[in-house]
Formats: structure tokens, sequence, C-alpha cells
């Protein structure tokens, strides 16, 4: 199989799954879709440090939705 | 020597929040004793806790890391958030990444264990690679990404279990720990009551004896 087309533009199979996922959950049927929502949700913060000391400069994790 | 050759990178699991016994301190110190065999491994950090124990003494040493773990259960978001981070940050270049995490053994007992995360070089060089016939390259690199990421939730998951757990049974023998000492020092606070009332009574009795 060639190169995916996620691959070519440059994401992971991490983040085009979690894509995948967000579509499915967009999806649902509203008595589901508020629980399944939530679990899309993290509130988690990435650092990077350089020589010791955290950077302002965010992780791409950071950019990534959710 | 060969293991001048070989990187390491060191994920730890923890969180932010403390009153939990000693859930943080024991994987800072397994990862204290790794130091002490390879002083040049890097330091991925997941947990406000982590980031202080070690970023006095091993702070060049770390990558990145994480904050605001263990106010809300653990999702997949967070795990790949970490693994994509980690990846970022070159996870795929070193020889070894080792994962160390608290393992939930029952209510009142946990284990610190590590273990190791895949990258593609551990995959292609793994003993079994050959049974498989003509894996893609493509899928390999998808399927270890995924791997990374599930890894990483698994660890989570069971961090965040021996964490609630460790903290229940420290504030719970805390609890029992300071009623104990309030009884205790009821019956001490009575005794010196009564102690001071007789010292009063026999003082007036003698008192109004000598007159």
């Amino acid at each position: 199989m060639s190169s995916y087309a996620w691959r070519q533009v440059g994401l992971t199979y991490i983040q085009y799954s979690n894509a995948c996922a967000r579509a499915v959950r967009n999806s649902l049927k509203p008595e589901l879709k508020v629980d399944a929502m939530k679990r899309g949700n993290s509130i988690i913060k990435a650092t990077r440090w350089e020589e010791g000391k955290p950077v302002q400069g965010s992780l791409k994790a950071a950019k990534g939705s959710g | 020597m060969k293991d001048d050759d070989e990187t390491e990178m060191i994920i730890a699991l923890t969180s932010d929040r403390g009153l939990c016994g000693s859930i943080h301190s024991s994987v800072v110190k397994a990862i204290k004793a790794r130091l002490v065999e390879k002083d040049d491994a890097k330091l991925v950090l997941v947990g406000d806790k982590a980031k202080a124990m070690l970023q006095k003494i091993h702070g060049k040493k770390v990558l990145g890391h994480f904050n605001d773990i263990g106010k809300a259960p653990p999702v997949f978001q967070d795990a790949s958030k970490i693994a994509l981070s980690a990846i970022d940050l070159g996870l795929q270049d070193y020889t070894r990444v080792t994962m160390y995490y608290n393992s939930f053994k029952s209510v009142v007992a946990f284990r610190t264990l590590k273990v190791p995360l895949p990258t593609k070089n551990n995959m292609t060089g793994a003993e079994n690679y050959n049974l498989y016939d003509s894996i893609d390259d493509e899928v390999l690199q998808a399927y270890n990404e995924f791997t990374l990421a599930t890894m990483v939730y698994y660890g989570l998951k069971e961090a965040q279990c021996s964490e609630q757990s460790s903290r229940m049974t420290a504030m719970d023998s805390a609890s029992k720990n300071a009623g104990e000492m309030i009884d205790k020092l009821t019956l001490t606070f009575n005794r010196t009551r009564q102690a001071v009332i007789t010292r009063e009574l026999i003082e007036i009795i003698s008192g109004a004896a000598a007159l």
C-alpha cells in the first residue's frame, strides 16, 4: 500500500485515529453524544524543557484539539 | 563500551496532587536508582509531583513535562498527547524507552513497575519479526504509534487507580490516628482538670482549717 493520505499531509496515526473518533462522536444520537463528548476532552498541558528550564513553546500535543 | 551507544528515554507517570501516601515518591525512587546506573538517560515527566522531585538534581535531563493530570480520569486523548509529544521529542531515535508507573495490586497495595515501550527500531529488530510475512513499513509505523498511545493509556489508568486507592488508605489511617490522638488527649485533659480542682479544694480546706 502506498503512503496514506494522512501521512502525506504530516499526520501521525494517533492524530488520524483521534480525528476519526471525533467524527464518530459527532455523529452519535443526542442522548449518547453527551457522554461521548466528555471522553474527547483532555485538559493536560505539555511544556518543552531546555537546559533544565521549562520553555514557553508548547509541544505539538498542545495544538491538537480535544 | 557497548552501553555508551545506547540512549534511553524514561517516561514517569505521576500526577499533580498529593496526600496519597508513597505513590509519587516510589516512582521517583525507581527512576533515581536507574539514573545512577545510566547517567545520560532523558526524562519525560507526567505530573507536577515528578517534576518537583526531579528538577533540582536532574533538571538538565528533562525533555518535557505535563501537568493538569489527576483532576479527571485519564482519557485516550491524554495518552495521545503524551505519546505525540514523546515522538516529537525524538522517541523514535532512542535505543530504549521505559515507562515507570504504579500498578494496582489491591486496595491496600500497589507496585511500581517499569515497562519497555516499543520504538520502530525495536519492532523491526525484535526476535520474532521474521515470523511475519513482509510487513509494510507504513503499517508498522502506524501500529507502532498507536501501540505507544495505548500503552501510555494503560499506564495512566493503572497509575490513577493505584493513586486513588492509596489516597483512600492514607486518609483513612490519618483519620484513625487523629481519632486515637483525640481520645488519648481527652483522657489527659480530664485528668488534669480533676487534678486542678482537687488542688484548689485542698488549698481552700487547709486554708479554712488554719483559721
